[in-house]
């Protein structure tokens, strides 16, 4: 299994390229705006879109009816991509860090505190997406589910207004406290509702 | 007997527009199993069921006297596998292949995939698109092989290509075969190649076996019985496989030559190339 996730990276090394372009974009302009929170929300979904490329790339080649005839099952490819989407946004929340540090270095200092409080945030943001996203992909294949990605945005939001509108109280500070200690547990079981209904999609699928 | 590499047995699929019904045949330890039939005929299916790419609906198949489902992981290891059109992306070079292979098969042989690159003449600082069709098709007959497999499974891996780079393949199975453990199965529509090669023919025509055996067999038995517009009456009628009315005379398939050749003394019976019995079979009438 350690192979396939070794041939995405491969794959993504030349697209990876042009991230880091279009990273250095939002570099710039967050310090200009010397703020660095849209920046470090942007690099996060690149690489977290990059796990979601590496599917397109597959289907491209063909390449999962070839895989499967390796000594792989279909468990271990679906595994494959949840942990390669993990890495990448792990990546993306330590590059995002990092850069935003080095910002408030040159720029206005930001308290170290807020900084990881809100790199953490995103991470779970970014998991709690590809959980949603990657069963999509399993049912619907890639390309549909490029239209399904905006969904996987609007509703929330959506429902986000409504409440609002519909003169919801807010959560209280305290209350996210408590939200964002339990989170950990939350997301583990949301990352593995996702897998085990992607393992039992895929298993059922003709190629 | 042991001495299967592979033996299907009843295997049954159905699909919406088309059904495999009921087929089975065995690939012996040190033969190469030429599969032949139309486009449509069921040979992928075939082949998919056996890697188990798709649910057989009914059916069993062992691979090394293995059920390929229940073992598949173990299997799946002394398999090398060719399939149409199905392959590396088109990004990556022949090292990252390899890396990415030995990550994947326990007896992976980055020198003999070395081997293989160099005796197909590769360049081996080329991205996969750079290729030529005939170098992917070498490509992926070397990956297929670099794990040492004692069963090679080959989809049309020759068709499309030129008749220098065809015969260049067909030796390497050949070769391949020369170890009395090893078997080949390979589906093609592109049957002097197979008559070429094969110790046993498999015949798929919409999604059963015609038949399945040894070439020398099949070529020894089947013949061409030709004969007049107006002397078609005069042969019997249990004689007949197939038949194709021309403008002047009929073509007639039939069964055990020699015995033909006593019984129809006056007409003239000709040996036939598996080509000219596959077209028959779908293109001639039945009696």
């Amino acid at each position: 299994m350690k192979g396939l996730i070794v041939k995405d990276l491969f794959n993504l090394k030349k697209y990876s390229k042009s991230v880091m372009l279009i990273l250095a974009f939002y570099m710039l302009y967050a310090v200009m705006m010397d703020s660095s929170m849209f920046m470090a929300g942007m690099i996060i979904m690149l690489t977290t879109m990059m796990s979601i490329t590496s599917f397109s790339y597959d289907d491209l080649a063909k390449w999962d009816k070839y895989a499967l005839s390796f000594p792989i099952t279909r468990k271990e490819m679906v595994l494959s991509k949840y942990l390669l989407a993990l890495l990448l946004s792990i990546v993306g929340v330590i590059i995002a860090f990092a850069a935003s540090l080095l910002i408030s270095k040159i720029k206005t200092p930001v308290d170290m505190n807020e900084l990881l409080v809100v790199s953490y945030v995103l991470l779970i943001v970014a998991l709690v997406f590809i959980s949603i996203l990657l069963p999509l992909i399993y049912k619907f294949g890639v390309e549909k589910s490029r239209v399904l990605i905006i969904a996987v945005f609007a509703v929330p939001a959506a429902i986000f207004f409504v409440l609002t509108n519909a003169g919801f109280q807010m959560p209280t500070e305290s209350q996210l406290m408590i939200l964002l200690q339990f989170s950990p547990i939350i997301l583990l079981v949301i990352l593995f509702i996702s897998f085990y209904v992607s393992v039992n999609i895929y298993k059922s699928k003709d190629l | 007997m042991m001495d299967l590499n592979l033996e299907i047995e009843n295997l049954s699929k159905r699909y919406n527009s088309f059904t495999l019904k009921n087929i089975s045949f065995n690939v012996p330890k040190g033969c190469i199993m030429g599969l032949i039939g139309e486009n449509g005929a069921g040979k992928t299916t075939t082949i998919k069921l056996i890697l188990n790419l798709i649910k057989r609906d009914s059916g069993n198949i062992k691979i090394f006297g293995l059920d390929n489902i229940e073992n598949e992981k173990e299997i799946k290891q002394q398999i090398g596998v060719v399939l149409d059109e199905s392959y590396f992306h088109d990004n990556l070079k022949p090292l990252s292949i390899s890396k990415i292979m030995q990550n994947i098969f326990e007896n992976w042989d980055d020198q003999l995939f070395d081997n293989y690159l160099s005796k197909f003449s590769l360049p081996k600082n080329k991205t996969i698109k750079e290729y030529s069709k005939g170098m992917k098709a070498k490509l992926s007959i070397a990956t297929a092989l670099a794990h040492k497999p004692k069963l090679l499974i080959l989809d049309e891996a020759t068709s499309g290509l030129d008749p220098v780079i065809r015969s260049e393949i067909l030796d390497v199975f050949l070769d391949f075969i020369q170890d009395d453990e090893h078997s080949v199965l390979i589906s093609s529509h592109i049957t002097s190649d197979l008559e070429k090669i094969s110790d046993y023919i498999t015949f798929i025509n919409d999604g059963s076996i015609i038949f399945s055996e040894s070439k020398d067999n099949l070529i020894y038995n089947y013949g061409l019985l030709k004969c007049k517009i107006n002397e078609f009456d005069n042969i019997d009628k249990k004689d007949i496989i197939r038949y194709k009315k021309n403008d002047f005379n009929y073509d007639i398939l039939v069964k055990n030559k020699q015995e033909m050749k006593i019984k129809y003394k006056n007409y003239i019976i000709d040996s036939i190339n598996l080509e000219d019995i596959m077209l028959l079979y779908i293109k001639g009438t039945v009696k």
